[in-house]
């Protein structure tokens, strides 16, 4: 058994596709929008919801909707509006179905998020603490991005983690650019302030 | 689940589920009705806390268990009949699937003995119930969130929900504690980036008082062949004892993911095979490592290969337990816990960048210490961010370094330092985590030493 | 421009997306302002904290799954294998760059120990009481720390106990020198 094959047989997801037979072509397109856009929908999808687990649910169920309207896809065409779209209204739509015990507070960092990828550690010039810190800063701001509402949240992980520009984010998003303007603006300011020991490093890091 | 809401303290929880893996068999839950409320108010999530910790005194129990754990990037299921006699009597006899059925373990808290029938072996092994003693809770009361999530109905029983979260690295645990006896009845333990790594809970529970101590012994049928593991209680002996022990240079970790302690080490034999063996734990996860002289262990053939820094390695994730392996100045380190791929990776590359020297130098001179009192420190396995906490908190609370050392240790409280410096416990943490964050604030190093510092002083 | 104003815009403004003339106004306040100074600084800050975060690894799983329709077909030889070559492409750290896979589905590995299993048939070890020959020990180096570590996880409150019985006996039979277990099934 292939490797590949071994890997789908433990991971299958449960509802097969069927494939609205499509020609070698068409699958060679839909795998050229995979690996263009992969990384960015689960760098999304993980932001937004903050654990590997519905990442992957979401980043799967976006892609399932890209295979069936592939079609209806434009060669080439850029992908990012409608893609991320899809991936904020499924995470909508995963809030409404799931209740969660949520209850707030400031000392418990959600665990990072490094996938499982086994590679090499790159940098053995860090000192020890900042080794850990990284990880602590990563969960300190996933934590932060919790707290903002998912329009927030959403229009600063576009912003500020994508780096898409205010006329893109206002076109993904289907709101008008002063509603960007001003969703970034607060979801900063919220976020600053949760985050203010590390604003704080940073900005002694600059005068240093 | 009903949420009690005076229960409720400030504490975040993320109920996580593992919707990538197949669901567990989970026991049947009914909601209670609405109009059974408790009539008195929930105690607190630590006083449940102690309720499950201090069962095992007090009952008796037999039941039988459902298991659901990751292996081989699968779910499987494990059926176990338990007993439990106070304090500390364990009988496990394992009834399926087949391959196991049959397996019994016997524990009296000093010795297990694991009987094998296919194979008519008999095992004889240290206890599996070793509860680390009073220090674990310090630290699991330091290093995790303890919250009181509701109550739930578990086979017909009352039970509080507890939930443990760590506030670094490590295994989130979710506890079913029977109200009544305390019994935890159902478990799940969930791992950062897999979800749902190991799910437990009783299918039925009887609580008697009196189980035969017989039917915690266990004899063997004639013929059967013995194995004698170690017997002697592990994880007891300072490094500077395992050092002697083992003749060959005992390495450091230089970074832990934060609230791993080092709580003990030992000599591990098997054979010609002498390993030391150095535990760290942050109260309800442990990080092993151990060291053996290269050459002496071939690499295994199960994992993927890996590169430490530059250095061959290898990786294994026997799911709810992963493994880390490779090769260092003459050594073979093996690092086995339950933690992020990347976080054992990057462990295994503080080790091998091997800049114990400069980093000794970094941070004495960081913290306006003696080069000697770090190194001393690190004979005695702290790692260099739990140095630079134990200087900064020496210094700022007056302490001296071994009083300090035993409080990051966790063999000294908050509440028991606090009255030894004649403090509110409340201050002293404020006071301990003001001078931990402004000392691991502080931006990397220049690579002269800024004017302001005074130079040569040693902490007090 | 008024203060109040001018720290709306003040994102905008760190962002380069006002318009001129705008930029130009909450500029010149800014001069003026040091309470605006700070509050940009500390925008800048945030944002860069955001930015610096490294991108989170989608899973090897991910990968299979969403690819599935594509490697299932058997057209998948027209497909341009993603999978890098060598061992050291394969370990190096993901870059950002778009469309160059650098992730192989990682292989799960099961308890089959094709070496020990070949080792016992090539020359049946005896195992006498407590002690196990040089060789054997070589190839268990991983079951018996796995073996200790469970055991020692049993210092943990509240861990399953029956659990870590599962794991160490487990570890102990092939320690032992027999076959592991096989995810359900009988293997001997």
């Amino acid at each position: 058994m292939s490797e590949a094959a071994a890997t789908m047989a433990i991971m299958a997801p449960p509802e097969a596709v069927q494939a609205p037979s499509y020609t070698a072509e068409e699958l060679a397109r839909y795998d050229g929008i995979v690996q263009r856009y992969t990384r960015h929908v689960y760098n999304i999808a993980y932001r937004m919801t903050g654990n590997e687990a519905d990442a992957r649910d979401l980043s799967q169920e976006a892609f399932l909707r890209v295979y069936r309207a592939l079609r209806r896809v434009q060669p080439g065409a850029p992908l990012e509006s409608w893609l991320y779209r899809i991936v904020s209204n499924l995470y909508i739509d995963l809030l409404r179905r799931r209740p969660r015990v949520r209850v707030e507070s400031l000392d418990a960092p959600i665990d990072t998020p490094r996938g499982e990828m086994v590679r090499e550690f790159p940098d053995a010039a860090a000192n020890p603490e900042a080794v850990f810190e990284r990880e602590h800063i990563d969960g300190a701001i996933q934590e932060a991005l919790g707290t903002l509402s998912a329009e927030l949240r959403m229009v600063v992980i576009l912003s500020d983690i994508e780096g898409f520009a205010y006329e893109e984010i206002a076109a993904m998003l289907r709101v008008p650019l002063g509603t960007v303007k001003s969703r970034l603006h607060r979801a900063r300011q919220v976020l600053q302030q949760r985050l203010r020991p590390y604003v704080d490093a940073r900005r002694r890091g600059w005068q240093a | 689940m009903r949420l009690a809401p005076n229960a409720l303290t400030g504490a975040l929880v993320l109920a996580i589920t593992g919707a990538a893996l197949a669901a567990p068999p989970a026991p049947p839950v009914k909601s209670a009705p609405a109009q059974a409320a408790p009539a008195a108010p929930a105690p607190s999530a630590r006083a449940i806390l102690n309720m499950a910790l201090d069962a095992p005194r007090l009952i008796d129990y037999e039941g039988t268990k459902i298991i659901t754990a990751l292996r081989n990037g699968q779910m499987e299921t494990v059926t176990v009949a338990e007993s439990h006699k106070r304090p500390n009597l364990l009988r496990l006899e394992y009834l399926s699937p087949e391959d196991v059925a049959g397996r019994v373990i016997v524990d009296d808290g000093a010795v297990a003995e694991h009987y094998e029938p296919a194979l008519n072996m008999l095992f004889e092994d240290r206890s599996i119930q070793d509860t680390g003693g009073p220090a674990n809770l310090t630290l699991l009361n330091r290093n995790y969130d303890v919250v009181l999530l509701g109550t739930d109905e578990v086979i017909g029983r009352q039970a509080y929900v507890l939930s443990l979260t760590p506030h670094g690295t490590g295994v989130q645990r979710q506890l079913w504690v029977d109200r009544l006896t305390g019994t935890v009845l159902r478990s799940e333990d969930r791992d950062a980036s897999r979800g749902l790594v190991l799910a437990t809970y009783f299918s039925r529970i009887s609580f008697s008082l009196n189980l035969p101590p017989a039917y915690f012994r266990y004899r063997p049928p004639a013929g059967a062949r013995i194995v004698e593991l170690q017997r002697e209680a592990a994880g007891t002996l300072s490094l500077a004892q395992v050092q002697r022990q083992v003749g060959f240079p005992v390495l450091v970790p230089p970074a832990l993911p934060e609230g791993y302690t080092f709580r003990g080490g030992s000599v591990s034999r098997f054979g010609s095979l002498v390993s030391a063996y150095l535990r760290y734990s942050d109260g309800g996860n442990i990080i092993s490592f151990f060291e053996a002289p290269a050459g002496s262990i071939g690499w295994p053939t199960i994992g993927i290969p890996v590169r430490v820094q530059s250095q061959p390695g290898r990786f294994i994730d026997l799911g709810y337990f992963r493994v880390l392996i490779w090769e260092q100045g003459g050594l073979r380190i093996t690092s086995v816990g339950t933690a992020p791929s990347d976080t054992l990776m990057l462990v295994a590359g503080q080790f091998v960048a091997g800049r114990e020297q400069a980093l000794v130098s970094d941070v004495s001179r960081r913290a306006t210490a003696d080069p000697a009192v770090v190194r001393q420190l690190r004979s005695e396995g702290l790692t260099f961010p739990e140095i630079t906490r134990t200087l900064a908190i020496s210094h700022a609370l007056g302490t001296n370094i071994e009083t300090t050392v035993r409080f990051v240790h966790g063999t000294l409280s908050v509440s028991d330092l606090a009255a030894q410096l004649r403090m509110e416990p409340d201050a002293l943490r404020a006071a301990v985590r003001r001078a931990v964050d402004a000392a691991s604030m502080t931006p990397a190093l220049p690579s002269s030493p800024p004017a302001t510092v005074p130079t040569g002083s040693s902490t007090p | 421009m008024n203060h109040h104003r001018a720290g709306r815009l003040l994102s905008a403004y760190m962002d380069a997306e006002l318009p001129a003339k705008e930029a130009r106004e909450v500029q010149e306040h800014l001069l003026d302002c040091e309470a605006c100074r700070e509050a940009h600084d500390r925008l800048r800050a945030t944002r860069d904290l955001l930015a610096g975060l490294p991108p989170a690894e989608p899973p090897a799983e991910l990968w299979a799954a969403i690819r599935q329709p594509v490697l299932r077909g058997r057209l998948a030889a027209a497909v341009p294998d993603v999978r890098p070559q060598g061992l050291v492409e394969r370990l190096r750290a993901a870059s950002w760059s778009l469309g160059r896979e650098r992730w192989f589905p990682v292989r799960r590995p099961g308890w089959v120990f094709a070496a020990v299993v070949v080792v016992l048939a090539l020359a049946a070890l005896p195992l006498v009481k407590g002690t196990v020959d040089r060789l054997h020990a070589s190839e268990i180096g991983v079951d018996l720390y796995v073996h200790d570590h469970a055991v020692q996880m049993g210092a943990a409150p509240l861990v399953d106990r029956a659990y870590l019985g599962l794991v160490a006996g487990d570890a102990e039979l092939v320690m032992a020198g027999e076959n592991p277990r096989a995810a359900g099934g009988r293997t001997r």
